[in-house]
């Protein structure tokens, strides 16, 4: 080598080692999904790092190193040299996060970098909790492979009826064209798989220098029976890759060394198609516990996984008998297919009935998420009460089973205790409402348009109804006068007491004229009418001797009216006035007795 | 004129009478809010017809708003209130809602509530007005007429005192109001801003007193929650009801 060419060399790269190093890093943006990433770039400028950067751990953060570039600048005779070490960061649980400054030791010396935000929002398509990026891909054949992994790391056992989230790798040489004949399936009765997405996400990994194509679902396995079985999952599929070994010649030119000949090999090879199914390489063993029936609640339905209350709605005044809504939302993650409605405690005061349920996922594989359980309960027994609700789960990850209870709310019941037996008898027996509430069909004739108010609210009607009460009241008063007023005895009644009246003037008029004969023929006569009034009889069916039967009085009467026609000896004025009052009197006490005779 | 009016009621009808169909045919397809938007159309130009209360009502019920399916179905039923296919879905409604009416009437309030109280005034004003006339036919009449004329007196008698109680028997129809809120906030005084008392559920039915400020008066069926509910939370039975003062 001349010395022209190895003196500027010298040059730059003295220049490259004295100046002074700086280290910076950078996010590609602030804020990301969850079960997404960012990319951070730790760039050391000006020296060279002695090896790679130290990234703090930070909770529920994922780190992922995805390489490292180098790039050489010479601007107006300066060098300088920068390595950039990229990572990709991310979380599958929302919320912010700090990375504290990252340490790069270059040329013995530590530089730190300024601390970094990142803001990680939820995402319906997260990652199911607790899923990490580690996973170790294995070795992949020729055609691919599969991989296995469940989401709790340490887990070699799982229950029957959990369901516990796992994700599955197909991994395939990056310059493959692949064809899916179906979705991965568990080898064997032991495992089901369940909620496997349907939409597997794709990605590019290198692994042993080699890039590789990776599919990746997820799914909840779920174990049909007790025991302890390979988790082995299988997938068909066609893949076509290029033939190595039947490499084509190269272009002329393109021998040079500098190519590496790889990339132009693989370009130039044949492709070579094949059906191939894919397996999972030395599969996990998994135990399949039994639920352990010691200490197994009551109320236990079959959830399996971890639970808790997100909210609670209880009505703060009911009553005995009369049903009210209840409203709770429970998160967590596990099988919330058979995690059942909480019940109101204490259980015995309760008459609850089947409601409805829904659940809303936070990831794809429907680990995780919230459930919104609605339905009615009737309050058996009044009083003022702590109500709260409560259900049961098994923590696979502790393997006991847990009682988890609502905060109470003050509740005021009223009414009697109910002890119907319709609602006493078990939970469930008789939900008062379908599950599939039917109409009735819609009415297609549109009818005839109407009014809601009646007439009487209008304002003519209670003087229209009260005009026609009176008006028949009144009718019915003049009908019973005149009927009343036709009345023959009446009338008769009536005629007699005027002749009585006429007779009695008479006699007043003779004691005026001290007529002694015409005093005592009308006076005869008047009493004649006064007796047959009382009598009821005409007159003249009054016998001389009926009047001498009545009283003193009048008999003193009669017998001096016969003394007079006989002897037509006078009485004086005096004794004239003394017959008139006599006979005023026996005409009151007649006309009494006969009001007495009508009634 | 008269002619023009007359066209143009036709017209009217015509119109609806598509607007009606056009609501079935959504039902039919599952586009509840749109047949409920039409039918409330119906209602606002013609006036109340028991056919499109009772389809509003289920619309509203396949659309999950019991509350609005609940008002729907009493409206009808207010009309109508012996229509099995209305008293059926207003149970399905309620049963949804979660709303279970305590029924403590007797025989004899049920009998009297199986009319509207439309039916009863007519009745009560038929036998009103006849009244007078089998009087004067009494007065008037002789004989064995008269025996006649008094039977169908009392007879009309007896159906002017049922009437009477018929028309009474729904006497608090006008203060029906049901909650169409999820959940009304029963407040201590007619503001926003002022303290809740609790809540009542969609679908309920409370009975409304004085308005006050954009907030009703309400009383639970059952007299155990008292206070101001937004009006728009709650919604009388009666539209246009009278305001008490």
């Amino acid at each position: 080598m001349h010395m022209k060419k190895v003196i500027p060399m010298l040059w730059i790269f003295l220049s490259a080692t004295i100046h002074a190093a700086e280290v910076t890093a950078k996010l590609s943006g602030d804020t990301v999904t969850a079960g997404q990433g960012v990319m951070l770039t730790v760039t050391v400028e000006g020296g060279s790092p002695d090896g790679q950067p130290d990234i703090p751990a930070v909770k529920d953060l994922i780190v992922n190193p995805r390489g490292t570039s180098q790039q050489m600048q010479m601007v107006n005779g300066t060098v300088s040299r920068s390595v950039a070490f990229s990572f990709v960061v991310g979380s599958n649980k929302a919320g912010d996060y700090e990375i504290p400054g990252i340490t790069v030791r270059v040329g013995g010396k530590d530089y730190t970098t300024q601390p970094l935000s990142l803001k990680v929002g939820t995402s319906p398509n997260a990652t199911p909790a607790g899923m990490d990026e580690e996973a170790k891909a294995g070795t992949p054949g020729k055609y691919g492979h599969l991989s296995f992994q469940m989401v709790a790391k340490d887990r070699k056992h799982v229950y029957p009826g959990e369901v516990a989230p796992v994700r599955i790798q197909a991994y395939f040489p990056a310059d493959a064209q692949v064809s899916l004949n179906s979705m991965p399936r568990p080898e064997g009765s032991a495992f089901t798989l369940h909620n496997l997405s349907e939409k597997p996400s794709q990605s590019t990994e290198i692994i042993e220098g080699k890039r590789y194509l990776v599919v990746t679902w997820f799914g909840g396995l779920s174990a049909t029976k007790a025991g302890e079985y390979p988790a082995s999952f299988k997938l068909t599929g066609t893949v076509a890759v290029r033939d190595g070994s039947a490499r084509g010649r190269r272009p002329r030119g393109f021998d040079d060394p500098f190519f590496g000949g790889s990339l132009l090999d693989d370009f130039f090879a044949p492709m070579v198609q094949k059906d191939v199914e894919l397996t999972t390489d030395d599969p996990p063993q998994l135990e399949v516990r039994e639920l352990p029936k010691e200490g197994r609640p009551a109320d236990f339905t079959g959830a399996i996984g971890e639970f808790e209350f997100q909210s609670t709605r209880i009505p703060d005044s009911l009553k005995t008998g009369e049903p009210c809504q209840i409203e709770t939302v429970v998160k967590g993650a596990g099988n919330f297919s058979l995690l059942s409605a909480p019940q109101p405690f204490p259980e015995e005061d309760w008459k609850t009935y089947k409601g409805s349920e829904d659940f809303v996922p936070e990831d794809v594989a429907s680990f995780g998420g919230t459930k919104t359980f609605r339905f009615n309960a009737v309050p058996l027994v009044p009083g003022e009460k702590d109500v709260g609700l409560a259900f049961s789960y098994f923590d696979p990850e502790k393997g006991e089973y847990r009682e988890v209870k609502s905060k109470t709310a003050k509740v005021v019941i009223t009414g009697e205790v109910v002890k119907s037996a319709a609602l006493a008898e078990g939970r469930d027996a008789a939900a008062p409402q379908p599950d599939v509430p039917q109409l009735a069909p819609i009415a297609t004739n549109l009818g005839a348009v109407t009014g809601y108010h009646p007439l009487s609210t209008a304002g003519w009607f209670v003087p229209v109804v009260g005009g026609c009460g009176v008006l028949s009241l009144a009718i019915l008063g003049v009908g019973w006068w005149k009927v009343r007023e036709a009345d023959p005895v009446k009338e008769a009644r009536k005629a007699n007491q005027l002749a009585v009246r006429e007779a009695v003037d008479a006699a007043d008029n003779a004691v005026v004229r001290g007529d002694a004969m015409a005093f005592f023929l009308n006076a005869r006569n008047a009493l004649r009418l006064g007796i047959a009034e009382r009598e009821g009889i005409k007159p003249e069916a009054v016998t001389l001797a009926d009047l001498g039967m009545e009283d003193e009085a009048i008999a003193g009467i009669l017998t001096e009216a016969d003394r007079l026609e006989y002897s037509g000896r006078m009485p004086s004025n005096d004794d004239l006035k003394l017959w008139k009052s006599k006979l005023e009197e026996s005409l009151a006490r007649l006309g009494t007795e006969a009001r007495k005779e009508a009634a | 004129m008269m002619l023009g009016v007359l066209l143009m009621g036709g017209l009217v009808y015509g119109n609806t009478d598509e607007v009606f169909e056009k609501a079935n045919s959504d039902y039919e397809g599952g586009r509840f809010a749109e047949a409920a938007k039409s039918y409330e159309e119906i209602l606002k130009a013609d006036g109340p017809r028991v056919s499109v209360f009772g389809n509003l009502g289920s619309s509203y019920f396949k659309m999950g708003e019991n509350g609005r399916a609940i008002l729907a179905f009493e409206r009808a039923l207010v009309i109508q209130p012996r229509d099995p296919d209305l008293l059926a879905n207003l149970k399905l409604a309620q049963d949804q809602a979660a709303v279970y009416p305590v029924n403590e009437d007797s025989f004899w309030q049920s009998f009297l509530e199986r009319f509207s109280t439309r039916s009863w005034s007519i009745l009560l004003l038929i036998t009103a007005i006849l009244l007078p006339l089998t009087a004067l036919s009494w007065v008037v009449g002789k004989g064995k007429a008269r025996l006649g004329i008094a039977i169908f007196a009392v007879a009309d008698l007896v159906v002017l005192g049922l009437a009477i109680a018929g028309v009474n028997a729904r006497s608090g129809e006008n203060d029906r109001g049901i909650i169409v809120a999820k959940a009304a906030t029963v407040r201590i005084s007619p503001f926003g801003e002022a303290d809740n008392r609790g809540a009542l559920a969609e679908g309920r039915e409370v009975n409304l007193g004085n308005e006050n400020n954009g907030y009703f008066w309400v009383t639970s069926e059952d007299g155990a929650q008292e206070g101001w509910v937004a009006k728009g939370e709650v919604v009388p039975v009666i539209p246009d009801r009278v305001t008490k003062r």
